[in-house]
């Protein structure tokens, strides 16, 4: 029953969050059900190898990199799907908790928990980075070459 | 003729950095514009904080620059904008056209009510997703839509949008801190989280990767620094309020 009520949170999240910045209709879905994806994979992987960085980066990658084929698909910028996508991602608690030490004086503590969230959000840019560059280097060759055969298959 | 696609590729790769669209993506929505109005030598530089676009035309030399103060983010219209550059690059579309429907994409935003409600949904959304329960789901409603209310003010009254961030989340931090006063079995944590996600800067912090790898130093470095500052800012408000009267956890 938790799993069902965090998923279908999740979801909502990521939709609302879409939907006030208002997103294309035809992108808002894709992105949060890839948020939602994203989140899994981040889930999972944290649950086995007890490594958050790995698990940031892997979820951040399972949401980007089909946000970047999606882009291409429904003919919107890529960003407007990776924003709605990563955000269940995004390290709000890290960055609570250590606020709230440093609001405690606790600053060993604190500077701990802003060095993991600093890493944390570089894993994910990292994972940003190479779907970005997989995108332009991989697919956008790939969909030319689709385009161009639907151009003489036309004509 | 050839002014109203200067004039066309100006407004719109301005307008795409005005709404938060990549850098590459303005310069190069301007150079379609103006290659398909016929232009030999067509040269642009956008920045966050500007735009310049020089075109020869026939042997004639034409430049514009324009200056860019707010930003804001907006996903929709960048989507429309990417469409109607593609059009008339493609030549559906008339510049005029095309104009028109830039000028109209202002007009035509969402009611700021209906905006403010699915910010409070996402943000009580993503309290329960950290944990939380009915009532914290209730809470976390309520006390979206008052800073959302207070956010909206202050960036009417001061541009910066680090200052209405900073605002945004320290009503969030007071009004959950009231609210746990009154409620003790309340948990002031995910309510906080939960309103303060929606506020982090994603779009800044994705858009400084994505200028950074095509090359455009000076816009991901100046993102970058945006999107740090208001991160920094979003953090010491909630800090400040926590750190007040002493912390009970």
């Amino acid at each position: 029953m938790n799993i069902v009520i965090s998923i279908i949170a999740t979801f909502a999240a990521a939709l609302f969050f879409g939907m006030q910045l208002s997103a294309p209709k035809r992108a808002v879905v894709i992105s949060a059900i890839l948020g939602l994806v994203g989140y899994f994979v981040f889930f999972i992987c944290n649950e086995y190898t007890d490594n958050e960085y790995l698990a940031a980066f892997l979820g951040t990658l399972a949401a980007c990199f089909p946000a970047e084929i999606f882009a291409r698909i429904i003919k919107t910028p890529a960003t407007v799907i990776i924003f709605i996508s990563v955000i269940p991602l995004v390290p709000g608690v890290m960055i609570y908790q250590s606020m709230l030490f440093f609001a405690q004086n606790d600053f060993t503590e604190g500077s701990y928990q802003i060095m993991r969230t600093f890493i944390y959000s570089g894993a994910m840019a990292i994972a940003i980075t190479i779907s970005t560059i997989l995108g332009k280097q991989l697919l956008a060759p790939i969909f030319k070459k689709i385009r161009e055969k639907k151009h003489t298959n036309k004509a | 003729m050839f002014d109203e696609y200067l004039t066309l590729s100006l407004k719109l790769s301005s307008a795409m950095l005005k709404n938060g669209g990549e850098t590459y993506r303005a310069e190069e929505c301007a150079r379609n514009i103006l290659a398909s109005g016929g232009a030999t030598e067509i040269e642009v530089l956008a920045l966050p904080t500007g735009l310049s676009v020089t075109a020869v035309h026939e042997g004639m030399v034409y430049t514009r620059v324009l200056s860019l103060k707010s930003r804001d983010n907006n996903l929709g219209n960048i989507d429309i904008l990417n469409t109607i550059s593609r059009e008339v690059s493609a030549g559906k579309l008339l510049p005029a056209e095309a104009l028109e429907r830039i000028s109209q994409i202002d007009s035509a935003r969402m009611r700021p009510l209906i905006k403010t409600i699915f910010a409070c949904i996402s943000a009580a959304s993503f309290t329960v997703m950290f944990g939380g329960g009915f009532y914290e789901f209730a809470f976390s409603l309520l006390i979206a839509f008052i800073s959302q209310l207070f956010i909206a003010f202050l960036s009417k009254i001061g541009s910066l949008s680090f200052f209405s961030n900073m605002g945004g989340s320290m009503m969030t931090a007071v009004l959950a801190r009231i609210c746990c006063g009154f409620f003790p079995e309340l948990n002031m944590a995910v309510i906080i989280i939960g309103g303060i996600i929606p506020l982090l800067p994603g779009l800044a912090t994705i858009n400084a990767i994505r200028d950074t790898l095509y090359g455009d130093l000076v816009s991901g470095a100046a993102r970058g620094v945006e999107a740090l500052l208001s991160a920094i800012s979003i953090a010491a408000g909630i800090a400040l309020v926590l750190s007040i009267g002493g912390v009970s956890v």
